[in-house]
């Protein structure tokens, strides 16, 4: 390659904060010495610039650039700062009957809404098509995988994850059952079976959800785990926690109106942690889900990063 | 009309070459069997050379070289070579045919037909047109001749010639391998030529060398009258043959789009690590020939014959028209991981669909969502993970049934009429109370207390019962005892704050929980 002109623009290079500084490559009056000085000035500057570079790049993509998912529930969006974000961990836990799966259907069917695909991986066989469809979901754009054990589920879960494509992909681990076996014929009522420990997602270790967390960041996917108990440990960006408050019986003849629970953020990256929003997750066609952010104090704490 | 003729003398062993790549420049014999007698079909230019020939018993070729490779004849991989052969031709010309097969000296030839008519508008001329087509055969693992005349005869009786040609000695120039004959020289050409090239049969053959009739200009300057008298009306075939005057229907337009591969394992495979190679094998050369002819594979058919005598058919269905090796490998790889063959496998037999390729249409208004490949994949994947009829797109079907639900293979391909985004975007959403489904239902104990429920047990939760609703009677398929359903339900909220479906059926006068509203 023949040397560069003295005066062009070849063998310019600019320091990291704008200080002009020219380096002629391969001028003709330039001494060895001073080439390799010359040399290492603009490697020091490139490399400082590369590195500032990714630096800006990560931060942008944190502040301004990361997207979400909105849940279709514009109180809890705006306690969420959008929704769901796309490519993170995001995970919805709870007691029984606090609402979990029904935020879960709201959400992707707000997602399906928009023409995408997503798919729902369902450990404990739970999914119900009927109740699906009555939250506004269309099935027609959905995956649904039946996993019969944990192990499965992890692995479509992966396996999903590394298909571009799937901007939802949903991980129900919640397990009502504690024990399939059938209950004894001759046990006594006073003489109650004690309760088995619990096993699932608490005896997944760190480093499945660490490798989920990584799959959904490179594919910019929203993954959501449904879970009893926090399970995903710190690898989660958003825990929101569902806590059951009643279930509302109307009558005579007496009949289930809707489930009222609570929505307490427990982790987030941006957004203020503690926060609550009341949900009314109603049975009847006529009502939504009704979301009222409760008047909270000041938040508990911001979680640091 | 012209007609070109790729003609491959020693099929046999390039069918074997074909498909093991890793035995050429090695000295190798094809024979007709293992025992004392087996003679040799086809001789590689490595055992020429160290002075094999083709009709010698195997015993003696092992006696002159005893670090030979001796491979039996497989008619599945000659049949292989003959359709790549097609293929290759295809992938130049529309009009193309497989050439019947000769007998006699000529058994192991194997021969194409193209129509070269106007090829002169897409080539330079027709030795170019011939040089492409013996470059795409040889890049296709099939080494032959190619000559162009102006009638199928001529034009395999001249490749036969050049095919049979003394291989040149070292400082010589390279054997021929394309020819071209124009009208008036085919006569010229074709009279010096041995009588044999017509391949008689064995009588003829005789009384022709009886009568001193050697070379084929012999043979035209008889009157076909008095060969007719003396040698039978059969000759005048031979003759008819020799002048290019056979009837010749036009070439035809072939209309099968289904190829084929296959091997005969020397010993049985049992496990399915060994077996992947011999699918790369198949699977590469069914690219390729796929490739040739512009073709995506829509289906695979996977036939397997047993050791035991058994035959196991598999089909494996393909999202999109695919022509990527990888996926189609590991689409048979996850169909046999789920479903092992059940005993060791002597022959493979694969055959790709082959349908027209299409572009992939993006929706100006939707995401593109994954390619159908890569979705065909993950699917299949999914399917090997967790099972056949676990893997789908959910339906609510017609059903009254507790708990019916439909599962359908899941395809994002989708009626564009039945998707609207901007009504999606503006609907005022309605979700509501979510129940999630037990399968199978949790069986339960209840108390009953003036007809309602105040105490269950079950697995799923245990404890007094703080209100109830209900019962909802369902009942169905009254007219079949096997399918009769008759069920009360009635939604529960427990102590522990669980809000449950309970379910009595009155079929077998249990309780059970089947369903958890969340």
């Amino acid at each position: 390659m023949p040397p560069a002109p003295p005066d062009s623009s070849v063998g310019r290079a600019c320091g990291p904060v704008g200080a002009a500084r020219q380096i002629r490559i391969g001028s003709t009056s330039s001494t060895s010495s001073k080439r390799s000085s010359a040399l290492e000035a603009l490697l020091v500057d490139l490399g400082s610039q590369i590195h500032r570079g990714v630096a800006v790049s990560q931060r942008e993509e944190t502040a301004e650039t990361l997207r979400f998912c909105p849940t279709g529930i514009p109180a809890l969006d705006a306690r969420l700062g959008g929704g769901f974000p796309y490519g993170r961990l995001s995970e919805i836990c709870g007691a029984p009957s606090s609402g979990r799966t029904s935020l879960a259907l709201s959400l992707l069917a707000e997602t399906l809404g928009r023409g995408v695909l997503a798919a729902w991986i369902d450990l404990a066989d739970a999914f119900d098509p009927a109740s699906a469809v009555a939250a506004g979901s269309d099935l027609e754009r959905l995956l649904w995988v039946r996993a019969r054990s944990e192990d499965e589920a992890l692995r479509s879960c992966e396996r999903l994850l590394q298909t571009e494509g799937f901007e939802l992909v949903i991980l129900d681990f919640i397990q009502e059952i504690l024990h399939r076996e059938a209950l004894p014929d001759a046990l006594p009522e006073t003489r109650r079976k004690p309760r088995p420990k619990r096993r699932g997602v608490a005896a997944i270790r760190d480093v499945s959800w660490l490798r989920l967390a990584r799959l959904a960041a490179r594919t910019r996917t929203v993954l959501v785990v449904l879970s009893n108990a926090s399970a995903t440990g710190g690898r989660a960006e958003l825990v929101l926690e569902m806590r059951p408050l009643a279930a509302r019986f109307v009558g005579p003849p007496s009949l289930l109106d809707a489930l009222e629970t609570t929505a307490v953020l427990r982790r987030h990256r941006n957004r203020p942690i503690g926060q609550e929003v009341s949900l009314s997750m109603h049975a009847m066609d006529a009502e939504p889900i009704h979301a009222e952010p409760k008047p909270n104090g000041p938040p508990e704490r911001s979680e640091p990063r | 009309m012209r007609i070109a003729c790729l003609l491959v003398p020693d099929l046999p062993l390039h069918a074997e070459l074909r498909a093991n790549p890793e035995l050429k420049g090695h000295p190798l014999v094809i024979t007709n069997g293992h025992g004392f007698r087996a003679e040799t079909l086809a001789v590689s230019h490595e055992a020429f050379e160290k002075g094999i020939r083709s009709g010698q018993t195997l015993p003696r070729v092992r006696a002159v070289c005893p670090e030979i490779e001796v491979r039996i004849a497989s008619p599945v991989l000659e049949k292989a070579a003959r359709e790549a052969m097609l293929d290759v031709a295809l992938s130049l010309a529309p009009r193309a045919e497989l050439a019947e097969r000769a007998s006699g000296l000529f058994l192991s030839e194997g021969a194409v037909y193209v129509d070269a008519s106007g090829i002169e508008a897409l080539h330079a001329s027709e030795s170019a047109f011939a040089s492409v087509l013996h470059a795409r055969a040889e890049r296709a693992g099939i080494r032959g001749v190619v000559a162009l005349a102006s009638s199928r005869g001529i034009a395999r009786l001249t490749a036969r010639h050049l095919a049979h040609l003394p291989a040149p000695s070292s400082g010589e120039a390279a054997a021929e391998t394309t020819r071209i004959l124009s009208p008036k020289e085919e006569l010229a050409f074709l009279s010096p030529l041995p009588i044999d090239l017509l391949d008689p049969d064995d009588r003829t053959a005789q009384a022709l060398t009886r009568f001193g009739i050697h070379c084929i200009r012999d043979l035209l300057r008889l009157s076909r009258r008095d060969l007719a008298a003396r040698l039978g009306p059969g000759l005048l075939a031979l003759v008819a043959r020799a002048r290019g005057e056979e009837n010749e229907l036009p070439l035809a337009q072939p209309r099968v789009t289904s190829l084929e591969e296959g091997i005969d394992c020397d010993t049985p495979i049992e496990s399915l690590e060994p077996l992947s190679f011999v699918f790369r094998g198949l699977i590469s050369r069914l690219t390729e020939r796929l490739i040739l002819r512009s073709l995506g594979c829509g289906e695979l058919c996977l036939t397997l014959r047993l050791a035991n005598g058994a035959r196991e058919s598999r089909r494996i269905g393909v999202a999109a028209p695919c022509q990527d090796e990888r996926v189609l490998l590991r689409l048979l790889r996850l169909a046999l991981e789920s479903k092992p063959p059940a005993a060791a496998i002597e022959r493979v037999t694969l055959i790709a669909l082959g349908v027209p390729l299409r572009r992939e249409q993006l929706d100006f208004f939707l995401p593109r969502g994954p390619s159908p490949g890569e979705l065909d994949q993950t699917l299949a994947e999914l399917t090997a993970i967790c099972g056949t009829e676990r893997v789908g797109t959910p339906l609510v079907v017609d059903d009254h049934r507790p708990g019916a639900f439909g599962l359908k293979p899941f395809s994002k391909r989708k009626p564009r009429s039945k998707i609207n985004i901007e009504a999606n975007k503006h609907a005022q959403r309605k979700p509501k109370l979510t129940l999630r489904a037990l399968r199978p239902p949790s069986r339960a104990e209840v108390r009953i207390e003036r007809g309602s429920p105040v105490f269950l047990r079950s697995a799923v939760s245990q404890g007094e019962i703080l209100s109830s609703a209900g019962p909802w009677r369902t009942t169905g398929y009254w007219w079949e005892e096997s399918t009769h359903f008759a069920v009360d339900h009635y939604d529960v909220q427990m102590s522990d704050g669980s809000v449950l479906r309970l379910c009595f059926d009155w079929k077998t006068k249990r309780w059970q929980v089947d369903g958890l509203y969340d």
